[in-house]
């Protein structure tokens, strides 16, 4: 067995099946055995934390990056999913909670849906509450801007930079899709950016909890 | 596992070369004995590890680094070997082998340090199916002639991968990224770093900044799939007569500004029809086997003929 093949088998074996091809390949290769106990480790914090409501950003966040590679048609491993996400363990409150909501997102949502199929319960991408992600983006930016402390003054100066001048573009993407609904790609965009600010705030922390 | 090699320890070697002066030199060239860590004073102030770690199969090598320049380099050797510089007492090298996996990590001993004391350098020689995993917050990092996945992840670096292939991956915030005879599937994402792919070869680029420029000079795969988009920052990128592609081309606001003959699509696209403020382009050059999509919100978009 290649580490392709055990990839893909990763789900099965997280799951206690053990073939004997993948077991020989787990013992022998160093690159797939770490990676089977970076998901136990995974696997044993995410059962510790407690039920989250994960917030709307999350939806859109996921929603906009599974659709963007397709995925909202492909079944995937609960391991590949999980990997994708979570390359390190989560260190912060911060990383934690995002990991603990998006964990159980993962979970929980349908393998299979349909194209078109929205993933917010009932409306279409166009009801999405923008204001109550930004809302959240908000009081998460909030909680880094005060938690978050980096030494390196060159790398923080970035992160607030960046992420200014990613709510501009929310600003503007927001402007465009209040003047007109149907404008597809300002929608996208703005879709785009929230989940950039999510990105750069999820990294902001994580960066933190490793000590610069 | 090993025990790890820590460059606060008294194995430390004070060495006068900057990272510098041990990029210009041959690895063969200096072999201290495999599996022995140097141990020569030389220069008051600068700490330097020099580290060989033997592997058998497949190696990985994973770096978490605040500050510095990082150059990764093969070599045909079953070895792993680490020249790492530091000049503060503030920050301390870790070398750990689990394995054929190679764990480096620079880490903070003092609170109270300062930004310019975070600085560590290294210089790695790997085997060249080695995978590389690399966090470098500032600086650069370079890696050349590596066939395996390799994966950065950087906040201000300057990015050059040159001559390796795999899937290739690089986050950055504010840094750029120069992609040169990559092989393999490539994914870039930014919010202000730019990117320049010369001469890829490869069927997956998927290229993403906001406001960084992305630039493409390189053959198309047949059947390949090339998506590169900003939000504000121009995209450009140089087609010539014998190539293969259907181009979608939009931006939102910004202009399209094209040099090169394309058969023009019966579908059209309909993201932006009918939009007076913003500019498409949909067609086809030769037999349209690659698939290229270009997309801005408000950046300029250049295609334009390669020499």
């Amino acid at each position: 067995m290649q580490c392709q093949e055990f990839d893909r088998y990763a789900t099965q074996w997280m799951e206690g099946e053990r073939a004997p091809e993948a077991a020989e390949h787990f013992q022998a290769c160093a690159r797939c055995s770490t990676k089977i106990a970076d998901l136990e480790l995974i696997a044993s914090a995410a059962a510790t934390l407690p039920e989250l409501d994960p917030p709307a950003s999350l939806w859109i966040s996921l929603h906009a990056r599974l659709e963007e590679e397709g995925l909202l048609r492909t079944r995937r491993s609960l391991g590949e999913r999980l990997r994708e996400y979570f390359p390190a363990p989560p260190r912060t409150a911060l990383a934690t909670a995002t990991i603990g909501a998006l964990a159980a997102l993962l979970l929980f949502i349908p393998q299979s849906p349909e194209p078109g199929i929205s993933m917010d319960g009932g409306g279409s991408p166009s009801t999405w509450s923008f204001a109550r992600v930004h809302d959240q983006l908000a009081s998460a930016e909030a909680e880094a801007k005060r938690d978050v402390r980096l030494r390196d003054p060159e790398v923080v100066a970035s992160y607030h930079q960046n992420l200014a001048m990613v709510d501009n573009l929310i600003g503007e993407c927001q402007r465009k899709v209040n003047e007109d609904p149907n404008d597809e790609l300002a929608r996208q965009y703005l879709v785009t950016a929230y989940q950039q600010k999510t990105d750069l705030l999820s990294a902001l922390s994580e960066r933190d909890a490793l000590g610069d | 596992m090993n025990a790890p090699f820590r460059s606060g320890a008294a194995g430390w070697t004070l060495g006068l070369c900057s990272i510098a002066l041990l990029a210009a030199s041959s690895p063969a060239a200096a072999e201290p004995p495999a599996g022995a860590a140097d141990a020569a004073p030389a220069q008051a102030g600068t700490h330097r590890l020099d580290k060989r770690f033997n592997v058998d199969g497949r190696a990985m090598v994973t770096l978490s680094n605040a500050q510095g320049t990082i150059v990764v380099k093969s070599w045909q050797r079953m070895e792993v070997e680490i020249l790492a510089e530091h000049s503060s007492d503030g920050v301390e090298v870790d070398a750990v082998q689990h394995g054929n996996r190679i764990e480096l990590l620079t880490h903070v001993l003092r609170d109270d340090i300062s930004p310019a004391e975070l600085q560590a350098n290294y210089q790695i020689f790997v085997p060249e199916e080695t995978e590389l995993e690399i966090k470098n917050d500032s600086g650069s990092v370079s890696v050349r002639q590596v066939y395996a996945d390799i994966n950065v992840d950087t906040v201000l670096s300057k990015v050059e991968l040159t001559d390796v292939s795999g899937n290739l991956t690089v986050h950055t915030v504010d840094g750029s990224f120069t992609c040169t005879r990559c092989v393999g599937r490539i994914e870039f994402a930014s919010t202000s770093g730019g990117a320049r792919f010369l001469q890829a070869t490869t069927r997956s680029l998927r290229a993403q900044t906001f406001s960084g420029e992305l630039f493409y000079d390189g053959p198309f795969s047949p059947n390949g799939n090339y998506k590169l988009s900003t939000a504000s920052g121009p995209i450009q990128l140089l087609l010539s007569g014998t190539d293969s592609v259907k181009l979608s081309v939009h931006s939102r606001k910004g202009n399209v500004e094209n040099q090169v003959k394309l058969k023009p699509e019966s579908h059209t696209f309909g993201f932006l029809g009918g939009r007076k403020d913003s500019s498409s382009l949909v067609g086809t050059m030769g037999t349209g086997l690659a698939r290229v999509e270009l997309t801005s919100f408000s950046g300029k978009i250049f295609i334009r003929k390669r020499d």
